[in-house]
């Protein structure tokens, strides 16, 4: 070390980045030593908007916090005024809300690897992984009439029903998709070059991970076994859950729980479908909220909060959220310190960061 | 889940993190809402599933001990309080100084000042 220090600003606009967030590198020698990140390039001050919209209404605008787990946010926040207001919802629409929750994390997922392999250069492998991201979405759009935004939850339940015909179909259109899934997923486990930029890059003990409050795959990727799911939510409890967990602590393995998650998330959904009850998929919804409530749910990127606060009239008094990337920062800034430049990039995806659901 | 709330204040947070963080907890938020007159800053903890708040309730402008000294992500939810409310946090891990989120405006989500009527209404006696 030569002991002279460099500041290398990466972001807010980057190849990598999706979405902007800006570090100032502070490096030495071509490692760095320091991250300093700083945010609010796309802050829109949603959570404001609660004290102008009816909570019925509220629903979509909780969707439009984040344009990839926008169905976890929308379920998330009916919960929460459900939670309110002692609203117990039909059976049917709480295995759908999950079946249509695990699709959106195979979605995510894929479009996380897809990603993730453009930023190595590897181009067929992201069409690859976009390519089979496509089925998924079509499913969704067959089955909510949205591709990204879905617009299918609501107080009380979901808005629309899924025939029993079609479920049977979508559960036989998942087991091809699953051995695309099984092909790609070859290819980013035991690929050279993928391990050669994973391995052993962007360590993150599992102490650190918890004190710095790691959530979802990266807590996981560092051998936590955290995951809201094994709470009483949706239907998790009914069909069984266990958390996938890797041990490496380093960016392999992080990549590895969201490739094993595609699994399980399949085998959740085949789950769901065989026990999927008849039934209404709403029930009428009278009053208003009052009180409080901490609503909670498994985003593909980690756990959510919605919190929400009621006075008994159709507009909420507070609302706020926590999601996912905002918790993982202070674990980013840990796994890029001693880092060499060349790797912050993959280093920085592999939190999988989504700011536009950080800042809301 | 509903939310059994334990009341604590800025003398006293450090202790409660501390003590939380001794406990095997972790730190799941530090939420930011306004109240009546004043604000409340909520630190919710959980192990496992089980997951306790604490709150204070301040007026604007209340300097609050920051946690940092225990949950080193602390900062991320400190220094999201400041820009967008306004507190001072003091003994930040990172005290990014008000830039974490630029805003447009400075602290948006501080209560706005009651604006001055625009018509003043003057008493009949007065007015002859």
């Amino acid at each position: 070390m030569t002991g002279r220090r460099t500041v290398v600003p990466f972001g807010p606009q980057h190849p990598v980045l999706p979405e902007p967030i800006h570090l100032d590198l502070v490096i030495e020698d071509e490692h760095v030593v320091e991250a300093v990140p700083s945010i609010g390039y796309v802050h829109r001050g949603l959570e404001s908007l609660v004290d102008r919209r009816e909570y019925a209404d509220f629903v979509y605008l909780a969707e439009r916090i984040c344009g990839i787990c926008s169905f976890t946010h929308s379920s998330t926040f009916c919960q929460g005024v459900e939670g309110l207001m002692s609203i117990e919802i039909p059976e049917r629409a709480n295995y759908l809300r999950t079946m249509w929750g695990e699709y959106s994390r195979i979605h995510s997922h894929l479009l996380w690897l897809g990603l993730f392999a453009d930023s190595l250069g590897f181009e067929s492998l992201f069409y690859n992984a976009w390519k089979i991201r496509e089925s998924i979405l079509n499913e969704l759009e067959a089955t909510t009439g949205g591709r990204v935004i879905q617009g299918v939850c609501k107080v009380g339940g979901v808005r629309r029903d899924v025939t029993n015909e079609f479920l049977s179909g979508m559960d036989k259109r998942l087991e091809g998709i699953e051995s695309d899934i099984q092909e790609m997923v070859n290819v980013f486990l035991n690929d050279y070059t993928l391990k050669k930029r994973l391995v052993g890059k962007g360590i993150l003990k599992p102490d650190d991970a918890y004190n710095l409050g790691a959530v979802g795959p990266v807590a996981r990727g560092s051998g936590l076994c955290m995951d809201v799911r094994t709470s009483e939510y949706l239907a998790y409890q009914d069909i069984g859950f266990k958390p996938v967990t890797a041990d490496g602590c380093d960016g392999y393995a992080r990549c590895e729980v969201r490739c094993k998650e595609l699994f399980q998330s399949v085998d959740i959904i085949h789950k769901v479908i065989a026990a999927m009850p008849d039934g209404d998929v709403a029930v009428s919804v009278k009053g208003n909220p009052d009180g409080e409530y901490f609503s909670r749910s498994e985003q593909p990127r980690g756990e959510v909060i919605h919190y929400l606060r009621g006075n008994g009239t159709k507009y909420l008094t507070q609302f706020r959220v926590r999601t996912p990337t905002l918790t993982n920062v202070p674990s980013l800034i840990a796994m890029l310190a001693g880092t060499e430049l060349a790797d912050v990039p993959q280093i920085v995806l592999t939190i999988d960061p989504c700011i536009g659901c950080m800042e809301r | 889940m509903t939310m059994e709330v334990i009341p604590a204040s800025p003398a006293g947070i450090e202790k409660i993190a501390a003590d939380m963080k001794a406990e095997g907890r972790r730190l799941v938020v530090i939420t930011c809402t306004a109240a009546a007159e004043e604000y409340d800053l909520t630190y919710s903890f959980a192990r496992e599933n089980d997951l306790r708040h604490y709150r204070m309730t301040v007026p604007e402008g209340t300097v609050i001990p920051s946690i940092g000294a225990s949950y080193g992500g602390a900062f991320v939810y400190e220094n999201e309080i400041h820009d967008l409310y306004g507190f001072t946090f003091t003994g930040m891990t990172i005290d990014f100084g008000g830039t974490f989120i630029r805003t447009s405006v400075p602290y948006p989500f501080k209560k706005k000042e009651i604006p001055a009527p625009t018509v003043t209404k003057v008493p009949k006696e007065d007015a002859s």
